[in-house]
């Protein structure tokens, strides 16, 4: 390789690194490179920026079990207790919110989900002030690519949705709790990069992951008897 | 036909007399014996005259009145409901006579079926012949005019010239008859169409789709359906449908485990009583009474974040909540709450009510309100209405049940009240009647007929007394940053409680807490728990979706539950909910599986609201008529077209469908 190729990988490393704190193994951002150069019809047609901003744009659409670079420390999954301190960018694999039944939240999505069962003849039904509707906990199963664990929404994060794509990039930093391989999150630690994983969109949407929840089929994502 | 004298204006009802002066004897017919006693009863102090009519039910009360400024000779008689009936013209009468589909072209007639004649002939016929004015005394709602038409119809056969007269009242009561005499006015013609264009269309749809079906699945079940009538019913049908749904609902359901943390204090109030010494109500007192059924031992703080779905993220919750187990106290707030006290009553609630707090059937619950209302107890039972009107007295009501002894103390407070009795007020008015109501006291009443009698009583002074008044006080902590609350309740005021044992509200006392105070708790425990199925349908959770899909009126929701009940679609379980049976399960997954919506509320109720067009003159009888024909005339051919759905949705319950050759199928 011409050392100059060997330059722009470099600094697209560096770029990636010291501007998002991502981290992309030499060998794949090297592949990677050389990828978008012949795209685009050869070394020189394509900016430094360019080329960072297209390896970027890669690295969020990669599955980062293919990148086999740990960032996160060995044996956080296993620890009773400990605290992670840092910034560190992993991929969600899939998301769930464990504040309602899932259940409910399929019958949502598929729109079987019907108001008579809600009816009651109870017609002064007092709603208690301290039963106010419970916040939403986005349980999401996170990996670096190595070592996979769950994460919690401790408190809530507004930048997180159920409706993230599988493969979608996170963010990570500041000081975080680790538990029972379950990482607490607050509105502080988390910010949202983007990206996908194209089968894990497939295998992991909600509808799927509900599914498997609740032990139904998961096939072609059809109920096997919604309520009327 | 029905003469319709249209008169849009108002005008003075003795007005509408061509010739008062030759009015000497006046027929008045009432809807049941029960109302022509009543009302005659009243209207003569006592002392009418009592002669036997041709038939033995219908009894003829003979007065003196004072009408329009003169003396005039009163008959009061009776019907018994209906006195007509709908069929079709007798080429289409037998089951085998026509194709099902004919019958939505079909002829129809009205006739006179054959226990109605005596009254017919005997108490109608006879009698108006020597009388120059007829006047309906009929129940003033839908039926209730229909059923005047019917009686004007064969007045009119026999005495054309009659003058007819309609008059309005809510209760038989003095001053509510004597009201209505004195606002005689026309009978509202667009009120009976309605129920014609009903009872025209329930036959049509009612005996197409009940003869298709029937004959077609006796065939091809002959072993569990060789001699059952398998009734279909535009009301009926979409009822079944909700009890199918739920059940639906129930089986395919999936239960989950969840897990909470809840923690939990010592109670220091257990043996503790705490007043306010600014309250002054004389219901304190009661404190003592209850104070040992809701002390317990301990405050239970209850999770801000209920549950959760899952295990380990529960548990680590829970072991960060253990390492650091001090509650402090982050907000005390009290505030006063008040629970209200009930609307004034209307038909649906009065049936629900009755079905949850007395075990009362609706259709048990109609017929004794029924009763009660003829003899004078009750206003009219059939009413959406739940406001009363500013010009009905409540006062006289109130004080009429100060003569008892259970509750008399109670009215005797409502009116004393600052303000004398207060109505809650509802938002729904059926501009005919006012909320059911009780019009004069009575300490006699047995059985369920007392119970229901009582209810009516209870909750209307209830409805005219005060809100129960209480202070809630909510107590926020925080354990190792997971929030917990817990809320106690001071009723300070019982007020409508005191009269209405239906409502439960009970006093919790809690410790004194402080704001920033800590504590340990004495317990913190993570729990686990399953969701569960929604429960199958009670007949007031039945009466509810029926009243909001709009399946069948207020007056007729209690018929079309009993139904479904007596043709087997439905059973009900020990605990008295509603269980589709196999023949009602396939009959709606069948319909359902067609892709037309028929154990769905939509067409039905589509139908209903034209109705009301009708009865208020919006919509015009004949296109009402022949635009719902039409549409189910076409779901009825698509049916008979997919009928083998039906056969394969019933196969599962009823065993292996019999084939049909193919040219039998074509007769069906
Ligand atoms: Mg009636």
């Amino acid at each position: 390789m011409a050392p100059e190729f060997q330059a722009v990988v470099h600094n697209a490393q560096f770029w990636l690194q010291s501007s998002w704190h991502i981290q992309a193994p030499f060998a794949w951002l090297e592949a990677c490179v050389e990828w978008l150069q012949e795209e685009a019809g050869g070394a020189g047609r394509l900016s430094q920026q360019q080329i960072n901003q297209q390896a970027l744009d890669q690295w969020l659409l990669a599955d980062l079990r293919d990148l086999d670079h740990p960032v996160l420390p060995q044996g956080l999954a296993q620890a009773q207790k400990t605290e992670l301190i840092g910034t560190f960018c992993v991929q969600v694999d899939s998301l769930l919110d464990i504040s309602q039944p899932a259940y409910s939240q399929l019958q949502k999505l598929r729109g079987t989900d019907c108001a008579n069962d809600e009816v009651s003849a109870v017609t002064q039904a007092t709603q208690r002030p301290w039963e106010t509707r419970p916040t939403r906990m986005l349980l999401l199963q996170v990996t670096d690519g190595v070592q996979s664990l769950e994460a919690m929404e401790y408190q809530s994060i507004p930048a997180l949705s159920a409706a993230l794509r599988p493969g979608v990039k996170l963010q990570l930093h500041g000081n975080m709790v680790c538990r029972l391989g379950v990482l607490l999150l607050g509105p502080s630690n988390v910010k949202v990069l983007g990206g996908e994983v194209e089968d894990l969109v497939e295998r992991n949407n909600q509808g799927r992951v509900m599914c498997r929840t609740l032990g139904l089929p998961d096939e072609g994502g059809e109920a096997p008897s919604a309520p009327q | 036909a029905l003469s319709s004298v249209g008169c849009p204006d108002k005008a003075q009802p003795a007005d509408m007399i061509r010739n008062r002066a030759q009015i000497k004897r006046v027929l008045c017919v009432a809807e049941k014996n029960d109302a022509a006693k009543g009302i005659s009863d009243i209207m003569s102090n006592g002392r009418f005259r009592r002669r036997e009519g041709m038939s033995k039910f219908n009894k003829i009360y003979e007065y003196e009145y004072h009408l329009f400024g003169q003396n005039v000779t009163v008959l009061m008689t009776s019907v018994s409901g209906h006195l007509l009936g709908l069929e079709f013209k007798t080429p289409f009468q037998k089951w085998h006579s026509c194709s099902p589909v004919l019958l939505f072209d079909a002829e129809v007639e009205k006739y006179c079926p054959e226990n109605m004649v005596q009254i017919k002939v005997g108490q109608l016929e006879k009698e108006v012949k020597q009388c120059q004015l007829l006047i309906i005394w009929t129940d003033c709602d839908r039926e209730g005019e229909n059923i005047g038409f019917e009686i004007i119809d064969v007045c009119k056969a026999v005495k054309p010239n009659i003058q007819v007269l309609r008059a309005k009242f809510s209760e038989i009561t003095p001053n509510s008859i004597r009201r209505a005499c004195d606002t005689l006015s026309e009978p509202d013609s667009k009120v009976s169409d309605a129920v014609d264009v009903r009872q025209e269309l329930d036959l049509r749809i009612g005996a197409s789709f009940t003869r298709f079906q029937t004959l077609r699945l006796q065939k091809i079940f002959p072993e569990s359906l060789a001699n059952q009538l398998i009734s279909y019913g535009s009301c009926q049908f979409p009822t079944l449908g909700f009890v199918v749904e739920r059940f639906k609902a129930i089986q395919s359901f999936i239960p989950e485990t969840f897990y909470k943390i809840k923690g939990m204090s010592f109670n220091t109030q257990r043996n503790t009583l705490v007043f306010n010494p600014t309250l002054t109500s004389p219901f304190h007192l009661f404190f003592v009474s209850v104070l040992h059924e809701v002390e317990e031992d301990t405050v239970e703080f209850s999770w801000k974040r209920n549950r959760l779905f899952n295990h380990t993220a529960c548990l680590v919750l829970y072991q960060i909540c253990m390492e650091d187990p001090i509650a402090t106290v982050t907000s005390v707030t009290s505030k006063p709450k008040s629970k209200w006290r009930p609307l004034p009553l209307d038909t649906v609630e009065m049936e629900k009510l009755a079905s949850r707090k007395l075990r009362i059937s609706a259709k048990e619950t109609m017929k004794i309100a029924e009763k009660l209302y003829t003899q004078g107890f009750i206003s009219y039972p059939r009413t959406e209405t739940n406001i009363f009107p500013p010009n009905l007295a409540l006062g006289p009501l109130v004080e009429e049940q100060t003569q008892s002894s259970v509750w008399g103390a109670f009215a005797q407070r409502v009116l004393e009240q600052p303000g004398g009795p207060n109505p809650r007020q509802g938002k729904k008015s059926d501009q005919a009647h006012p909320p059911i109501h009780p019009t004069k006291h009575s300490g006699s009443l047995q059985g369920n007929e007392g119970r229901l009698y009582e209810f009516i009583v209870r909750h209307f002074l209830a409805c005219v007394s005060q809100d129960a008044l209480g202070q809630e006080t909510v107590v926020d902590v925080d354990i190792a940053q997971e929030k917990f609350s817990t809320s106690g309740l001071m009723i300070t005021a019982r007020n409508y409680l005191d009269v209405y044992p239906y409502d439960r509200w009970t006093t919790k006392l809690i410790p004194v807490y402080e704001q920033g105070s800590q504590f340990q708790p004495t317990a913190i425990e993570m729990v686990d728990g399953q969701t569960s199925p929604p429960q199958l349908l009670t007949e007031a959770d039945l009466i509810a979706l029926m009243e909001k899909h709009g399946i069948g009126t207020d007056a007729t929701h209690a018929e079309h539950i009993e139904t479904i009940k007596s043709r087997m679609y439905v059973g009900l379980t020990s605990d008295q909910r509603f269980l589709p049976g196999e023949l009602g399960m396939g009959l709606v997954e069948g319909y359902n599986s067609m892709g037309y919506e028929m154990s769905k509320p939509n067409l039905r109720a589509e139908l209903e609201a034209d109705l009301k067009l009708v009865s208020e003159g919006r919509k015009d009888k004949w296109s009402v008529l022949q635009h719902h024909i039409q549409k189910y005339k076409t779901v009825f051919i698509e049916s008979v077209h997919k009928a083998k759905k039906l056969d394969e949705a019933l196969s599962p319950y009823l065993g292996a469908a019999q084939e049909i050759p193919e040219e039998q199928q074509q007769d069906m």
